[in-house]
């Protein structure tokens, strides 16, 4: 008889089959013996129930436990919309909703309805720690954490994408339902691998941008299944999200960072026209990388142009428009983000503001953000590490000190703000150093959010 | 292992080689200069060293070295830190949380000036009842440069750029989608190998081969798709694989062009090529040998003075795994190997000998413990015999079964 069992996510089949075996059955010499992903447990399945094939099996291995509700959950309209779609196609699927209107819910009313072992993947710790927290409130059951040093391995199980990748054939027959949070970063060459080692039948994607620029997304119907519920934020806006406003700030270069800047911008303008190499996308970016490997002088032209990127993000005038800001925003939550670590450091130091980076002991980063949810901190500094998805309730004041320019990021930090508060109007501040290359930048990221917003 | 971005490599057609650093005096002055570095700065914090580090790349940077390969002696001269631990009668986060509080809460919420944090840092002084400097200190400390450095762990020049050449050669792997080594390796260091890979979930094909034994290495889903996600895993076994007697490797290593086309590039590197450029040893050897073997190894040395008895002898190809015999017992020209099988199943045993039987050039003595149940054995190829024993196993049954192949 046919046996198949899970080995490192993988399925081998044993036996001889009597018929042509299908596509996704391949000859593994190694073992003698057919093998397929882990993902294609139930196809396989399929194939030898409908031609009759006797087998016995060994695949799924899922971790006991069981799922008390502790709190009622309260659905919105759209949670319970989002929620019928994922039932109705199998239990696969992924729900694209904005920021900042409970994809985690919808998450929550998954687990709810399977009731069986369950993975959540995310990107980041901090929405590893909130996925946490949001279990423990709505069931009583064993949570674990997998990421950041922690390695628990429970009945509902907290993981990051990096963890995942790595302990993918460990992980792969113990659940039944697969979460992935920010789910366009699944079909990426390496995380992808999370979705095919896994012999979970039932999978659930969340995320607000499931488009990728390389256009990998197509994958996601094979490793999540399609989009099925799908909401833009312009349907949203003024219904469920707060309304707000982006206002921009225009800062000088000091005298003394002027000449510096010019200085380090005829530096890698020269290296430009001598090497003929043009500036214009970031493949000829790409290129130049390559070459500084190598080449001394493409080397100093990046930092050249490294450094001059840095003193226009980070320009000690834009300090005095981030104290006015601060002032007139007296007693509100405010999140003010930068691009560099060490920025983010010093106004940390300077203010006396907390600071997240992903530098931030464990420890201090869940204190903080507590304290801040709390009210007893009004305002934080972050470097890229809460770009994503970090449930921030009611900050309404958001301040850009810098920036990469990317679509998704300044969406997403756009999104921090758009969480509905009472009375109160959201604002997004952008501080942009006049004069520098910067404010394109600033530009194609403003352009590029709002015809995403309106398109 | 380095972090990828410090990857040094030279590429001349299909071909992809690390550029690993010459054991020669430009490289051994770099070497020099920051080993004093690192030795100068026990007893002072991290940002001193960074600081001292920073000013040496520069100076290294006009002196024409490559600043990746500066980083990389960086990386594993920091793994060779002590860091001084934490006096932790003061728990910084507590210190910092009422810091932030108090800043929080301070006029009109917003601390701008030196004279404002001062106020601060008084205030939350007093409250802890400590000194404002030492809060200063502690309030601090989170960060890594403040973090003392308590020791190094010193070594040679060449030595760290032998380390170097290493970790280079496995950083290069990350990459790789498959690997064929070539080794004359003994049955101990195979056996090592062996469970090295099926520790990491790897997989391979072995083929009677020029050194001795050629191993095809990837993992269980590259079958259905070759793939980057082994070569970490691979990296771990060249340690092992450098030392072996005699090696040449051949990786496929998976490049993304500026198009973000993935282009396979072939490395090949072998003993003979690399003389000098590796560590000599890289850790310890562990002994995997039951209690039973080892008495038997003992005991049939004295009783037999034909035969010469040779622990963990070359490991042999069968099909298209690997088997490491217990001993080969060696007589003159011949040579007969001996199993000992302690635990069994009658499965186990009934497979092995199934798979042994394509063992045809090689003369096998199967020693089977017989108190542990009973077994009713087919008959087997003449060139497999096997003894039954029980509990211990003596010198002389062994030494009957190999009248029959003396005779032979």
């Amino acid at each position: 008889m046919i046996e198949i069992f899970y080995s490192g996510g993988t399925i081998i089949v044993r036996g001889g089959i009597p018929l042509t075996p299908p596509n996704f059955l391949i000859y593994d010499q190694r073992i003698e013996a057919y093998r397929c992903y882990a993902s294609q447990y139930y196809a396989l399945k399929k194939f030898l129930e409908t031609n009759k094939i006797p087998f016995t099996e060994n695949v799924l291995n899922p971790l006991e436990g069981n799922i008390i509700e502790r709190k009622k959950l309260e659905l919105k309209e759209y949670q319970y919309e989002a929620l019928d779609a994922w039932l109705l196609n199998e239990k696969r699927g992924v729900v694209v909703l904005p920021t900042g209107t409970g994809k985690t819910y919808v998450g929550i009313a998954a687990i709810a309805a399977n009731k069986g072992p369950t993975l959540i993947v995310v990107p980041t710790l901090e929405l590893m720690d909130q996925w946490y927290a949001k279990i423990k409130e709505y069931f009583n059951v064993a949570v674990g954490r997998f990421g950041g040093g922690l390695k628990e391995v429970e009945y509902i199980t907290v993981i990051t994408y990096d963890s995942a990748y790595i302990n993918a054939e460990f992980l792969g027959n113990k659940f039944l339902l697969l979460i992935f949070d920010e789910v366009h970063h699944l079909p990426s060459e390496g995380f992808r691998q999370i979705a095919l080692l896994s012999a979970a039948p039932f999978r659930l994607g969340l995320t607000a941008t499931p488009e990728r620029e390389d256009q990998m997304h197509n994958l996601l119907p094979t490793l999540v299944g399609d989009v099925i519920y799908r909401r833009s934020v312009v349907e949203m806006k003024g219904k469920y999200v707060a309304p707000f406003e982006v206002v921009r700030y225009y800062v000088d270069l000091t005298k003394d960072e002027a000449k510096r800047y010019e200085a380090l911008r005829r530096k890698f303008k020269s290296f430009f026209e001598e090497t003929g190499i043009k500036l214009d996308s970031l493949e000829d970016f790409y290129q130049m990388i390559i070459h500084s490997g190598r080449d001394k002088k493409a080397r100093e032209a990046l930092l050249a142009w490294n450094e001059a990127r840095k003193l226009a993000l980070n320009a000690s005038n834009k300090l005095l428009a981030l104290e006015r800001v601060l002032q007139e925003h007296k007693g509100e939550r405010i999140i003010i983000f930068t691009e560099f670590n060490s920025f983010a450091r010093m106004i940390s130091i300077k203010y006396l503001i907390p600071e997240i980076t992903y530098k931030t002991p464990e420890k201090e980063r869940i204190l903080t953000m507590d304290r801040f949810r709390k009210g007893i901190y009004k305002v934080i500094v972050t470097s890229k590490v809460l770009e994503e998805g970090i449930d921030v309730p009611s900050a309404n004041v958001g301040i850009i000190l810098s920036g990469s320019g990317s679509k998704r990021e300044f969406i997403q930090r756009l999104g921090r703000i758009l969480r509905p508060a009472k009375d109160k109007n959201a604002v997004l501040y952008e501080i942009v150093t006049r004069n520098t290359s910067e404010v394109n930048v600033s530009y194609r990221r403003r352009r590029q959010a709002l015809s995403d917003l309106f398109d | 292992m380095l972090p990828s971005n410090l990857l040094r490599i030279k590429i001349k057609g299909n071909e992809i080689m690390p550029v690993f650093a010459e054991i020669n005096d430009e490289n051994l002055y770099l070497a020099d200069s920051l080993l004093e570095i690192y030795r100068s700065c026990v007893g002072k914090k991290i940002g001193d060293l960074e600081e001292a580090i920073k000013e040496e790349e520069l100076k290294a940077e006009d002196l024409g070295y490559d600043f990746k390969f500066f980083r990389g002696l960086k990386t594993l001269l920091d793994r060779r830190l002590v860091l001084e631990e934490f006096d932790d009668s003061i728990d910084p986060i507590r210190v910092r949380a009422l810091v932030f509080e108090l800043a929080n809460n301070y006029k009109d919420g917003l601390v701008i000036d030196e004279k404002d944090r001062a106020s601060i840092f008084d205030l939350a002084a007093q409250k802890l009842g400590i000194d404002s400097e030492r809060l200063k200190e502690i309030f601090l400390s989170v960060y890594e440069e403040e973090q003392k450095i308590k020791d190094f762990n010193d070594l040679r020049p060449e030595e760290l750029l032998r380390f170097y050449n290493l970790s280079l050669m496995q950083t290069l792997m990350f990459k790789c989608r498959k690997l064929y080594v070539d080794v004359q390796i003994s049955g101990g260091e195979m056996r090592r190998l062996l469970w090295l890979m099926k520790k990491l979930h790897l997989l391979y094909l072995a083929e009677q081969s020029y050194f001795g034994i050629n191993l095809a290495i990837d993992g269980p889903a590259s079958v259905i798709k070759q793939t980057e996600r082994y070569g970490t895993r691979m990296a771990h076994l060249l340690p092992l694989l450098i030392q072996t007697k005699n090696w040449h490797i051949r990786a496929y290593i998976s490049l993304k062009t500026k198009f973000k086309k993935i282009k396979v590039l072939r490395f090949e590197l072998s003993k003979n090529y690399s003389m000098g450029l590796f560590p000599s040893s890289v850790g310890e050897e562990i002994s995997y040998d039951s209690y039973v073997e080892e008495e038997f190894s003992k005991k049939f040395f004295t009783a037999s003075a034909a035969w010469q008895i040779v622990r963990e002898p070359e490991p042999l190809v069968v099909g298209r795994s690997i088997f490491i015999p217990d001993f080969a017992l060696i007589n003159g020209d011949k040579k007969v190997y001996l199993e000992i099988m302690g635990f069994w199943s009658e499965d186990y045993i009934k497979r092995k000998i199934e798979k042994l039987q394509a063992l045809k050039d090689a003369n096998l003595i199967l020693a089977i413990d017989s108190s542990l149940g009973k077994i009713n054995l087919e008959r087997t190829n003449g060139n497999i015999e096997i003894v039954l024993y029980e509990k211990k196993l003596s010198s002389a049954d062994i030494l009957r079964a190999l009248k029959k192949f003396e005779s032979s």
